[in-house]
């Protein structure tokens, strides 16, 4: 029997829209959703919205209002949490258990003041830098919203997305939202939460979420596209290299692409279950999906060669706690072929009864691609140098054990392209102050403006006050060179 | 007698023993073959065939897999697959010589007709000193009938091919068209831009061989395939449009009878199996096609493939008793390294 | 013989000329020879094709034969498919014997030196063959391959009825072998007036042939008995001649790889044998080379036969 169609909306600038002339379906992991097509109206709506409204609001207004609509999230009872996790499970084949963490890691990111203030502060230099001129050095300077951010998700992990929003509010800017049909819910439950709290607030008005097929976007769609003055590109290749086609000189373009992580482990300064279950939590966070996701680990004085049969264990363990979805045809054929390839290569593997997760112990090799869901490549190592040639830019986070290797390694790594060193167990925490994938994204969804002190300013380098006319007429120049 | 006319007890019988055969063969005789089937504490003198370890395609493109030596290789067959690393199948001449004498006879599944009276166009470059697998296997097929093969330079003329089907239908011959689906269609669209359509009745028939994806990814429906080669040819029958399965790594060609299944000769034992356990699926259940060819004998043909389909045992339309397979299609590959997995799945 | 033409080049510098033999009544009788560079140092060999085949049938023994140094001659026979003259429905017992006669009765009139002169033939054109060859001294010896000794009881077992059984009138228009039409009547009463049907008439010859034979006969062949081959071969002058039973095969083994090669291989060592050279120089010819031939006498054979019928 064919499941009927369920409709989800469109958020226009706050306001939820149902019904629009056309629509069409989209395919989720478990069946089709029908969603209404953008239309002309709806984006002229979007980019005629008066930015100054949320432009103007002090940053505080900003997090409060998040705080706020975090409270609710952090409610077990709070009806779209309870809404979300169900669709999550339903249509996407979440777990429960990972649905339900998605929504609790929704409600910590909103209401975690303390580190909102702390990545502006560590990003923009000062988390007042948002609202007033601030001093620096010879000028007062102050971080304007770029505008209009539009934002494309690949869904692979809802938490991407919400960052990539809140980013986006506490610099100011209007939010536009393109979700993926992987996730076509996390964005929509968000923006309509913050109608839940006040949907005549700036911060509500300011999002709309839109969807349509990737890389297919009609002239209405593509309208909303060249309006906006950042974009937020997430995703695999193709869309790095969708996104790359709307670059131009005032129209910044964001890009976080496809990205692998690793583990190094020394054997010999820590306790195999620890190190085990710390690297398990790594691959299985987020199914291996995110980019900070472990896809391999390196393992050091690994003498009695059980690092592969605790790290089987320790997975299996998650596979409890953090139940996959149920794997498709397509991932457990795939993880099957791998697990021969590497015994027709002599190498040991130990594979799930159900296929959620395969761990294969291999010398490293660029050439075997990963297939994801929870398969780890153990490599044991001599030597911490044997890592090297395997370290290139693609790699995103390094997360290590025990933690003094990073004082060893840090520098390396980061000279071979590696954005960002952890601790292993923690690499989905995004503490504040930290770079994502080597960059301050706050930085890229601000303009700094500044305005420099007048002639009369004497400051460190200069004693007298700057009179460029009188200057060339007595031909004093060089007396002022420090 | 021959062997898609034999019972299908007797076809599973000589199935089932050369398989063993095949694998004891190959046992004995590739080295890393027999250190594979070590690593799966497998033991010689397999109760069930289902046990025997399979090898993945992918793995011809990283192990050299022989079964005799290096010097009595004939060819080096490549896969053509977009992958960038190509699979390379050595061959010896008995290898060889299975594979075109199983494919002349497997050809009848198709047709038949005297020499002098079809001929073949072939919608690609031709050449049996190709290694491309695919055009490798159809270049042979010119030792049967006289053959065109119309690709140059990676293009093709169509108003030329118009000509030559045109003119060997108009005196009489049937004209047999093989290339891949996409190919075919380019030829039909291009009928359809003439606002001509070609008189064929029942002299032609059309033989797809290859995937059915576009360059783009995006998959050819057969059914529109041949919905337009019907209309466009103002051919008498659908069953005048078949397929064909191989792949490099496999050394026996499938052909579609006219009940438009493709038979699977009883020296190939299939099964379609199940992703994780490699136990097989019932008849009509999908799973990922394994097959043991034991007409390759200079490698180890035992394989579990990237294609998902399954296998009918029994009564064919076509009126013959036989082993069938479809294709349904391939695995979505294993994706690149990287959090692009979900988002490209459902075209996002 | 006229030649026709510059040598074609094939794989392994063999060089394949063809030829056209004028014959009385207009008709022509095509050939090929195929040469090996080294000019022939093994002898001469000719092809005879069995019925239903024509020369390219018969490409990768010549090239076994010329890779051994073998001058190697086919032709395809009067009345018959190919591109001789004469219809197939016109087939007949006799009007094979003539042109496998034409054949080598052209190359025995050639400068021979003393290079010596095989035949091989198959099937139906291994009767004709004992016929031809008790009658030949010329020629070193005989290679057969499930050669056909009992015609009659061969005929039953392909066409499913014994058509000497009934009264000539009672004969149809056209008996079908092997997909061919071939007009009943005057095969029929050639068969019976020239005494090509009894395995009694195959041992006369047999009996009496001086050369060498080289009998293989197929262990599977459902057209050939094997008691009627044994009985065939039995009385064998030539001390070095022999019935060679091939354990598996049938009659056409051509869709059986492995017994083809066997038989390829001991048909070559056999007619080495027979002219006293001992063993090959170099090995097979590869699969490549056999493909690669067998493709441009395949070409070159539709080419001809077009030209013919235009």
């Amino acid at each position: 029997m064919a499941m009927p169609n369920v409709h989800i909306p469109l958020v226009v600038n706050g306001r939820r829209i149902d019904n629009l002339p056309r629509q069409r379906d989209i395919t989720v992991e478990r069946g089709s959703l029908r969603t209404p097509c953008l239309d002309e109206e709806s984006v002229t709506d979007i980019l005629s919205h008066q930015l100054d409204a949320v432009a103007k609001l002090p940053l505080h207004e900003i997090i409060s209002f998040l705080y706020n609509v975090g409270q609710n999230w952090k409610a077990a009872d709070y009806p779209r949490r309870r809404l979300y996790i169900r669709d999550c499970v339903k249509w996407l084949g979440c777990s429960e258990r990972v649905a339900e963490l998605d929504a609790n890691w929704l409600a910590m990111t909103l209401c975690s003041q303390a580190a909102i203030y702390d990545i502006v502060r560590a990003e923009l230099g000062s988390h007042h830098i948002l609202d007033m001129w601030i001093p620096q050095e010879e000028c007062e300077v102050k971080a304007f919203p770029r505008g209009r951010s539009f934002h494309s998700l690949s869904g692979n992990i809802p938490l991407a997305g919400v960052a990539s929003i809140l980013r986006a509010l506490v610099t100011k800017n209007q939010v536009i939202v393109k979700s993926s049909s992987s996730d076509p819910f996390t964005p929509l439950a968000l923006a309509l939460s913050f109608q839940d709290i006040d949907a005549s607030h700036p911060v509500a008005r300011s999002v709309s979420v839109v969807s349509w097929q990737a890389g297919q976007e009609n002239e209405i769609e593509q309208r909303l596209i060249l309006g906006a003055d950042v974009i937020c590109a997430w995703g695999g290749q193709s869309a790095m290299e969708w996104a790359a086609k709307y670059s131009t000189n005032t129209r910044e373009v964001i890009f976080f692409g496809p990205k692998r992580s690793i583990s190094i482990i020394d054997c010999a300064g820590t306790a195999y279950e620890a190190a085990s279950r710390a690297v398990a939590h790594d691959v299985s966070f987020h199914d291996q999906q995110a980019c900070h996701s472990v896809q391999s680990v390196f393992v050091l004085n690994d003498t009695s060669g059980r690092f592969s049969e605790h790290l089987s264990k320790a997975l299996d363990l998650y596979a409890r706690l953090l139940p996959p979805p149920a794997r498709t045809l397509d991932e457990k054929a795939n993880s099957t072929l791998l697990r021969l390839d590497a015994l027709l290569s002599r190498n040991k593997s130990w594979i799930s009864p159900n296929g959620s997760w395969l761990v294969i112990e291999s010398e490293p090799s660029t050439s075997i691609q990963n297939p994801l869901n929870r398969t780890v490549f153990v490599h044991p190592i001599s030597e911490l140098e044997d890592i090297s040639p395997h370290l290139d830019s693609e790699i995103q986070t390094v997360a290590l054990l025990p933690w003094e290797l990073s004082y060893t390694l840090r520098d390396s790594l980061a000279a071979a392209g590696v954005s960002r060193v952890v601790e292993a167990g923690m690499t989905n925490i995004f503490r504040p102050g930290t770079a994502h994938d080597s960059i301050y994204p706050l930085q890229r969804l601000v303009r700094f403006v500044s305005c420099e002190f007048p002639h009369d300013y004497r400051f460190k380098s200069t004693n007298v006050k700057v009179d460029q006319t009188l200057f060339l007429e007595e031909n004093k120049f060089l007396e002022f060179v420090p | 007698m021959l062997w898609y006319d034999l019972p299908l007890k007797e076809q599973n019988a000589i199935a089932s023993d050369l398989a063993r055969r095949s694998f004891a063969l190959h046992l004995e005789a590739c080295l890393p073959y027999r250190r594979y089937v070590d690593e799966v504490r497998a033991t010689v003198g397999f109760d069930s065939i289902m046990e025997m370890p399979l090898i993945t395609t992918s793995a011809f493109k990283s192990v050299e897999l022989l079964s005799v030596g290096r010097e009595s290789i004939e060819k080096w067959c490549l896969s053509s697959g977009t992958s960038g690393n190509p699979s390379k199948v050595a061959r010896d001449r008995t290898t060889l010589s299975y594979l075109l004498s199983s494919t002349k006879v497997g050809a009848g599944l198709i047709g038949s007709w005297p020499e002098d009276d079809a001929v073949i166009v072939n919608l690609g470059s031709g050449g049996i000193e190709s290694t491309i697998w695919f055009q490798y296997v159809v270049s042979l097929i010119e030792l049967l009938y006289p053959s065109y093969a119309v690709e140059d330079n990676g293009s093709i003329e169509w108003c030329l091919v118009e000509s030559l089907v045109s003119d060997h239908i108009g005196s009489g011959k049937h004209v047999v068209m093989i290339g891949p689906p996409y190919r075919v269609v380019d030829w039909l669209t291009y009928i359809a831009g003439t606002n001509r359509r070609m008189q064929c009745g029942s002299r032609c028939t059309i033989v797809t061989a290859g995937g059915w994806k576009k360059f783009s990814g995006s998959q050819i429906d057969r059914g529109s395939l041949t919905s337009l080669a019907m209309t466009q040819l103002c051919l008498h029958s659908e069953a005048q449009v078949r397929d064909v399965f191989t792949q490099a790594e496999l050394n026996t060609v499938m052909f579609e009878c006219v009940g438009l299944e493709k038979h699977v000769p009883p020296w190939v034992f299939v099964a379609a199996r199940d992703p994780l356990t490699l136990t097989p699926c019932r008849d009509g259940e999908l799973g990922v096609m394994s097959y043991i060819d034991a007409s390759a004998e200079s490698y180890p043909c035992l394989l579990l493939t990237e294609d998902l389909g399954y296998v009918r045992r029994g009564r064919c339309s076509c009126g013959r008793d036989g082993v069938r397979l479809h294709i349904e299609r391939r695995l979505n590959s294993r994706p690149l390294a990287g959090c692009a997995v979900r988002m490209e799945r459902h075209g996002v | 013989m006229v030649s026709n033409g510059e040598p074609i080049l094939l794989a392994s510098d063999l060089a394949l000329e063809e030829a056209v033999i004028a014959c009385s009544g207009g008709r022509r009788l095509h050939s090929w020879r195929l040469s090996p560079p080294c000019g022939g140092k093994s002898g001469i060999v000719v092809l005879a094709p069995g019925f239903g085949q024509t020369m390219t049938h018969l490409s990768t023994l010549a090239l076994y034969l010329a890779s051994a140094g073998f001058v190697v001659y086919r032709y395809d026979p009067f009345n018959h498919i190919g591109l001789s003259s004469g219809s197939v429905r016109s087939f007949t017992m006799s009007s094979s014997l003539e042109s496998m006669q034409i054949v080598v009765r052209s190359i025995l009139a050639q400068d021979l030196g003393s290079s010596q002169i095989g035949l091989v033939a198959s099937s139906l054109a291994a009767r004709v063959a004992y016929r031809m060859v008790a009658v030949e001294p010329s020629l070193s010896f005989l290679i057969t391959i499930a050669g056909v000794v009992n015609l009659r009881d061969t005929l039953v077992q392909v066409l499913g009825t014994d058509w000497f059984e009934v009264n000539s009138k009672e004969l149809p228009e056209t008996i079908e072998v092997e997909g061919y039409p071939i007009t009943a009547p005057p095969f029929c009463g050639d068969c019976v007036s020239e005494d090509w049907l009894s395995l009694e008439s195959t041992k006369r010859e047999i009996r009496t042939m001086k050369t060498r034979l080289t009998a293989f006969t197929a262990s599977e062949d459902l057209w050939v008995r094997y008691e009627d081959s044994v009985e065939a071969h039995r009385s064998l002058l030539h001390p070095s001649s022999k019935n060679i039973l091939l354990a598996g095969a049938t009659h056409n083994s051509s869709n059986n790889p492995r017994t083809t090669r066997v038989l390829l291989n001991a048909v070559t060592d056999g007619a080495l044998d027979a002219v006293a050279v001992g063993k090959r120089n170099g090995g097979e010819p590869t699969f490549s080379t056999i493909v690669a031939s067998a493709l441009t006498e395949r070409r070159l054979f539709r080419r001809r036969f077009a030209e013919a019928s235009q």
